[in-house]
């Protein structure tokens, strides 16, 4: 290989590339997708809604006490109004979930173990927000009563592929979640779409006779990986600046996109050398992408054991599972050294692939 | 070969086997340096298998071969940058602008980008330079790829079937390039299926047929070898009557008719490159 070759391939594909219809749309699809569900979706994960109507006959400190045993994850909303019947009034209009009527001297009652009457109102209809707040509403008065609790609950956090997906959107929330499949989906697009296309064409177009007047196939294939790997740089900063996307963890995010990305240029020019036309490419690149972007929409998601078997061994699960830690900057998956031996073993596998083509190319 | 000239092209006893297809059937020649060499013949007859393997593209199946003195297998890094090749498709990069293809295959070969806007000149691009190839017509884009062969200043330029498809205009063009090249010393290693052309460029032309070459020497020794000796008479009578050369009796009448003042007018009838080929091979190109 010599980089007095490479460079000026490198630099004429660069500029020459990107006018190619099928180059520009490769990148700016995965791209476009990025910023559309980077509008759409919110950080934050949808969080349980829940409305309380109340009247009081005096102060009470029910509602803050409500409000402090839900904590962060529910949204609780605790409105007041002047009457039992207005009260009654929100909840048949399905306005509030559930309804209190709160008697004078209830917080006294209760301290002192009295037994006070609270009138709760819901409708007969399902309502998981009436039945969670009934279940609040029961702790906070033993609570407010100075009651112990039956048992001490320890909320203990386990691996996502035990936990679901639940708890990885939670923490990512469903914006970040779908970016990161994003991210996967552009190194994907470029590195199996547009590096192929670009070999193809030159294959096709018969002008590789002409460079390899002067230059080796392997001065050629290096100069369309470089190609690749500053198309991912460039749109990758595009993806990331634009949707703010910043992991919490920032040398695993950059060591996975670019055990990532070498594994997918890897195959781009595998495919590249074996399909001799851009336009077949083209055709066929459906097919050949989609089960490889596929497995990281499923990571975390809680799939059947062969799927989840499966998904421990394709790069771009892996990949995924390596990108969730690095945005959260938590360990769902643990064993990240694993993660990176799938993803550069299916890339290595690629390259001897391709050094026994160029070799049989050469000879 | 001319024997007082260094041989720039050597080819010895070489074979090619695609497979059960025997392509070229221990060939052997030299070409001369700053000598026009033509190899002529059929499609398939092994013309551009001959070139991929002369220009380190292909390795030949046995035999041996030499350009600028150095092996085309062994040595075919030295070779590279002494050779240039104008292919028989149009292989340009269709996006890029005639200025641009000859900027990027400047830096390639590590010559000054300026050398692209000479070659421009050269080929009489210039004010085409700056459009994309795509809106080339073919005569522009083939004297575009004769552009891009020069820019390392071949000692060995290869064009392999050079004017197939072009226009009668831009083939006269094509043609008077290379003589210029000629007369600047460069050794052209030229394929054609035209005749014609064969006759006006080369200094000697070889006939490959079935992957073996029947005939090699200059067109005019070719013709006279193998054309008729044969001349058309036209007299005062307007009545035309062939006679051969060679003929005692024909040369009698001849010169009776001349003695009388009865010829208009004398055409010899020495054959062409293409009687040669029929009578070598069996059937014209």
């Amino acid at each position: 290989m010599r980089l007095k070759l490479i460079l000026p391939i490198f630099r004429k594909d660069v500029r020459d590339a990107i006018r190619d219809a099928r180059v520009l749309v490769a990148i700016l699809v995965p791209l476009g997708l990025g910023l559309l569900y980077g509008q759409i979706f919110d950080d934050e994960a949808p969080k349980l809604s829940i409305n309380i109507a109340y009247t009081a006959a005096e102060t009470t400190t029910l509602p803050d006490a409500l409000r402090t045993a839900a904590g962060p994850a529910v949204e609780l909303t605790v409105s007041t109004f002047d009457s039992a019947a207005a009260v009654r009034e929100q909840v048949d209009a399905e306005k509030a979930d559930l309804g209190l009527v709160i008697p004078a001297g209830f917080d006294a009652a209760v301290r002192q173990g009295r037994s006070p009457e609270l009138t709760v109102i819901r409708t007969s209809a399902t309502n998981s927000s009436a039945d969670f707040a009934l279940s609040l509403l029961d702790s906070t008065l033993r609570t407010m009563a100075g009651q112990t609790p039956p048992a001490t609950i320890q909320t203990d956090v386990i691996t996502a592929s035990d936990q679901g997906a639940g708890a990885i959107f939670e923490d990512l929330g469903p914006r970040r979640y779908v970016l990161l499949a994003m991210v996967v989906m552009l190194i994907a697009m470029i590195g199996m779409l547009v590096v192929p296309v670009i070999l193809a064409e030159e294959a096709e177009k018969k002008t590789l006779d002409a460079l390899v007047m002067v230059a080796s196939y392997t001065d050629v294939i290096a100069a369309k990986a470089l190609v690749g790997l500053v198309y991912m740089v460039i749109s990758l900063g595009f993806l990331l600046s634009l949707t703010g996307l910043s992991p919490a963890n920032p040398a695993l995010f950059v060591a996975a996109v670019l055990a990532l990305s070498v594994t997918m240029i890897a195959f781009g020019l595998l495919l590249g050398a074996f399909f001799k036309n851009a336009n077949q490419l083209n055709t066929w690149s459906g097919f050949i992408i989609l089960p490889v972007i596929a497995p990281v929409f499923l990571v975390g998601l809680g799939m059947p054991r062969p799927v989840e078997l499966l998904l421990k061994v394709l790069p771009t699960s892996q990949a995924g599972q390596l990108l969730i830690n690095a945005l959260s900057g938590r360990d769902y998956f643990g064993n990240v050294w694993l993660g990176f031996v799938v993803i550069l073993a299916w890339g290595l596998a690629a390259f001897l692939l391709l050094a026994r083509l160029l070799q049989r190319r050469e000879a | 070969m001319d024997g007082s000239r260094t041989p720039m092209v050597t080819v010895e006893h070489l074979t090619k086997h695609y497979g059960a297809v025997r392509a070229l059937d221990g060939i052997s020649f030299s070409v001369a340096e700053g000598e026009v060499f033509g190899l002529l013949g059929h499609n398939g007859a092994g013309k551009t298998t001959t070139i991929r393997m002369l220009t380190g593209r292909a390795r030949p199946t046995s035999g041996r071969a030499t350009v600028a003195g150095y092996d085309v297998v062994a040595e075919r890094d030295k070779i590279k940058p002494l050779i240039n090749l104008v292919f028989e498709d149009q292989n340009l990069y269709e996006r890029l602008t005639g200025r641009e293809t000859l900027r990027f295959f400047a830096d390639l070969y590590g010559v000054p980008r300026a050398r692209a806007d000479e070659l421009l000149a050269l080929v009489g691009l210039t004010e085409a330079a700056g459009r994309k190839v795509k809106t080339y017509s073919s005569g522009m884009k083939q004297r575009l790829l004769i552009a891009r062969a020069l820019v390392n200043q071949p000692r060995v330029l290869f064009l392999d079937e050079p004017t197939r498809g072009l226009d009668p205009t831009s083939a006269r063009e094509l043609r008077n390039l290379v003589k210029q090249l000629r007369r600047q010393g460069t050794t052209v290693f030229l394929t054609t299926h035209y005749m014609e052309e064969a006759d006006e460029l080369c200094d000697r032309v070889a006939f490959l047929s079935q992957g073996k070459i029947v005939a090699l020497d200059t067109p005019r020794e070719l013709k006279l070898r193998y054309g008729q000796r044969s001349a058309v008479v036209l007299l005062d009578d307007r009545c035309e009557h062939t006679v051969r050369l060679d003929d005692p009796a024909d040369a009698e009448r001849l010169a009776g008719w001349m003695r009388d003042g009865r010829v208009l007018t004398i055409h010899s009838q020495e054959g062409t490159l293409e009687d040669v080929f029929i009578a070598l091979a069996g059937r014209p190109l």
